[in-house]
């Protein structure tokens, strides 16, 4: 409750308006930037990764006939994040979980939407985790979610450029690829005096610009994602590298 | 394509050499296949597959099978993609052999056996439900250790109710798409060389990457040797005369699939050679007089 005062104080000093979750998130920083003419859609959502963009970016590329007028900003997520289908839900549902320091799985939770899941898909959600957490309690093993994740982004960022995909990476890329993707443009380069990947992330650059909503409030909330500023910076660097290697009407 | 020196086959156990498993653990496998074919003097389950066959023909190449019973597209792309990282690895003479599957094979990182498992699973009809009927686990089917065993039973059930709470026909079928799609491009940007054994769950390929087999006149062409050898009464339990029931092709169907691999190749210019005539009107004749095991003996193929 006292988080939840916090959250309500900090939002209504803001003056940015409206106050929705899309304006406040770097996408809908960028929207404005385009002075609402180009078309951004915000498909993030909290607690999801890797396996929903891939599946998300797959169906967009597949039903699009003109490609050439769309771009992807991807923020590849790290480990922690699995998607799976319910066949109570009838819905895909992300199970996010800790990794120990012994490189173990620790625990994890089930939602379909998280803080929006009702009453009745809590139920569901609860029921589904017991076999969930008992599973991976049992196999899931680091080495091989950590191959899998690396190869999964691989694959995919394979299939961007085999289908002359427009994208950027602005977070979570690997070292694989790290070197086709500077040349091609498809990383902004957040923060130069960072070092190997970490000069790519937007994560690091927000961290490192002191804008996480943490360092914004003092430390009143902890909340690790970026302040509304942090998106402000965030959307004007990839506005700027935008202008910079892509044409707009 | 440089001087073809390696090449990886992969798949299920139709790539394998299903059914052939004269190594196993298993006393009664061992024993029928051993009585129906032990005159050919195989020692393992691979020395019966296409790929040996291929390794014979093709005499300088190196032919790795990497095929296994029960396991599919996860092992595929993880083994593909492990070979093609290593250091050292030469796309110019190498070559993927690549037999996509479908549903019904669900492969888990295994901690105790520190090996990946698979799990096996048919829907009941109308798609929706895992069947309880025909489910199974299996770390390597037919040369598990009774310790191995007593796992695998023990672990049955949980693992049938998770994929019952979890796959669903229609979500795994746009899984498999995808992740086809996302393997090809990654071989197909990397320049990496292969042919489909059998072909990807898809909308769209590359025809030009098939292997038919069947001269389209005497036999309908198919994609795949496994389906070859079913629409035609070419499996194991029709070279055996009903005596080994097994659905997997027949030893016949692997020796001649190596050589329309061999002519595939030639036809691609990856090998400099004279193509093998495949005799389908003799093997029609044959199969019209249900003496498929009189083939087999007669070596003729």
């Amino acid at each position: 409750m006292e988080e939840e005062k916090y959250y309500h104080e900090y939002y209504n000093s803001l003056n940015e308006f409206p106050k929705t979750m899309f304006n406040y998130s770097y996408p809908g920083q960028l929207k404005k930037l385009f002075n609402n003419n180009v078309q951004i859609e915000n498909l993030g959502k909290c607690g999801y990764g890797n396996d929903r963009t891939s599946r998300l970016i797959f169906d967009l590329v597949e039903n699009e006939v003109d490609l050439s007028q769309y771009l992807f900003l991807i923020e590849f997520a790290y480990m922690g994040r699995e998607e799976l289908y319910s066949n109570t839900l009838n819905s895909y549902v992300v199970h996010n979980y800790h990794i120990n320091d012994d490189l173990s799985y620790d625990r994890g939770t089930l939602a379909k939407n998280h803080k929006y899941d009702t009453d009745s898909e809590n139920m569901l959600l609860n029921e589904l985790s017991k076999i969930i957490v008992s599973y991976n309690k049992n196999f899931w093993n680091y080495e091989n979610e950590h191959t899998k994740n690396v190869r999964n982004i691989i694959f995919l960022v394979n299939y961007l450029i085999r289908n002359n995909v427009n994208f950027l990476v602005v977070e979570g890329i690997h070292n694989n690829l790290m070197d086709y993707l500077i040349k091609n443009n498809n990383l902004l380069e957040f923060s130069p005096h960072l070092l190997d990947g970490d000069k790519y992330s937007m994560n690091h650059y927000i961290e490192d610009n002191k804008l996480k909503i943490s360092d914004v409030t003092n430390g009143i909330i902890e909340d690790y994602h970026a302040s509304l500023e942090g998106n402000k910076l965030i959307a004007s660097k990839i506005h700027e590298h935008l202008l910079n290697f892509y044409r707009f009407e | 394509m440089n001087k073809l020196k390696k090449i990886y086959c992969l798949g299920t156990s139709h790539t394998a050499g299903g059914g052939f498993e004269i190594d196993s653990t298993w006393d009664y496998r061992r024993k029928i296949i051993t009585e129906n074919y032990g005159f050919l003097n195989k020692k393992t389950q691979k020395d019966f597959a296409y790929s040996k066959h291929l390794e014979e023909l093709l005499k300088n190449v190196e032919v790795i099978n990497l095929g296994k019973n029960g396991f599919g597209n996860e092992k595929m792309y993880r083994e593909a993609y492990k070979i093609i990282e290593e250091y050292g690895f030469d796309n110019d003479s190498t070559l993927f052999l690549i037999e996509f599957s479908e549903h019904g094979r669900k492969e888990i990182f295994h901690n105790e056996f520190k090996d990946y498992i698979v799990l096996n699973y048919y829907y009941e009809d109308g798609k929706d439900t895992i069947s309880n009927d025909i489910f199974s686990n299996a770390l390597s089917y037919f040369y598990h250790t009774d310790r191995q065993i007593q796992t695998i039973k023990s672990e049955e059930s949980f693992f049938l109710e998770y994929c019952k709470k979890t796959l669903n026909f229609n979500v795994v079928s746009e899984d498999i798409k995808r992740n086809n799609d996302f393997f090809l491009s990654y071989l197909n940007q990397n320049n990496i060389h292969y042919l489909f054994t059998s072909t990807p769950l898809l909308s769209n390929y590359d025809v030009n990457k098939t292997i038919e087999i069947g001269d389209g006149h005497l036999f309908d062409a198919h994609l795949s040797y496994s389906s070859f050898s079913q629409r035609y009464n070419m499996t194991i339990t029709d070279e055996t005369d009903g005596i080994y029931e097994d659905g997997h092709p027949s030893y016949l169907i692997h020796r001649i699939y190596s050589k329309i691999i061999y002519n595939k190749l030639i036809d691609l210019k990856i090998i400099d050679s004279d193509k093998i005539h495949i005799d389908y009107k003799l093997l029609k004749e044959y199969l019209s007089k249900n003496n498929l095991n009189k083939l087999l003996k007669s070596n003729i193929f």
